[in-house]
């Protein structure tokens, strides 16, 4: 692989010593929330944050603590986007229980893709690549080639006008 | 816990962040060499333009 080599920190060595424990604080700060795939990911985020970082440790005798940190920090974001998630699928995607229910998800969904097609391109593609693709804002704005503040403001109008529409015809909770 | 493939994930994404940040820096070069040739060439031209309307008066 290619690793510059005028890195500050030895991120092969580091991760012989440290992935244990990185793997011990992932566990217990997931309370098994997570699958094996998601702490495996978890894991070497964690890594790669602490790579990505180098500059700002200052003592290198601390990178234990300094691991640490990332690592409790890195879960406890992965768990709260794994619940915006959830809650986003249950709200509008989950496939629900009640019949009922399933057929007001349905047109809910049925009107957001309506609406979604009234829109104008840039707003739609954001709204899919945010809520269906699962892509960070950071990484939307970099494909679109706008500026992350472009992509927030342009998500919040989305949700908005959806939240109207689906106010109006009918949907109580909207979005 | 499979860490060789944790590893080899690791370093994956260091070296696609090596690859965007060289990409990064190669662009805001050729940005930077761009505004600097299309100053000069605005520059000459218009010590040239000078420079004639000069001699004409002349």
């Amino acid at each position: 692989m290619n690793i510059k080599t005028k890195d500050i920190i030895d991120i092969d060595a580091i991760f012989k010593e440290y992935n244990s424990y990185v793997f011990k604080i992932v566990i217990n700060e997931s309370n098994n929330k997570l699958s094996k795939q998601d702490k495996e990911e978890l894991v070497s985020d964690i890594f790669f944050q602490l790579w990505k970082n180098q500059k700002k440790i200052k003592d290198l005798k601390k990178i234990k603590s300094y691991i640490g940190k990332i690592a409790k920090n890195t879960t406890k974001n992965k768990l709260r986007s794994l619940k915006q998630q959830v809650s986003f699928d249950e709200n509008i995607i989950g496939i629900t229980k009640d019949n009922m229910q399933s057929y007001y998800v349905s047109e809910q969904l049925n009107l957001i893709n309506k609406e979604l097609l009234k829109m104008d391109v840039l707003d739609k593609d954001i709204f899919i690549m945010y809520y269906y693709n699962n892509k960070k804002i950071k990484d939307i704005a970099l494909i679109k080639n706008i500026k992350i503040s472009t992509v927030k403001t342009r998500l919040h109008r989305t949700r908005k006008k959806l939240k109207n529409q689906l106010e109006r015809k009918g949907f109580k909770n909207g979005l | 816990m499979d860490y060789k493939k944790i590893y080899k994930n690791v370093c994956e994404k260091i070296a696609l962040d090596n690859f965007k940040t060289e990409r990064a820096r190669k662009r805001k070069n050729r940005k930077i060499a761009l505004i600097s040739l299309s100053a000069i060439a605005f520059i000459s031209t218009f010590l040239v333009t000078i420079n004639a309307l000069k001699n004409k008066e002349d």
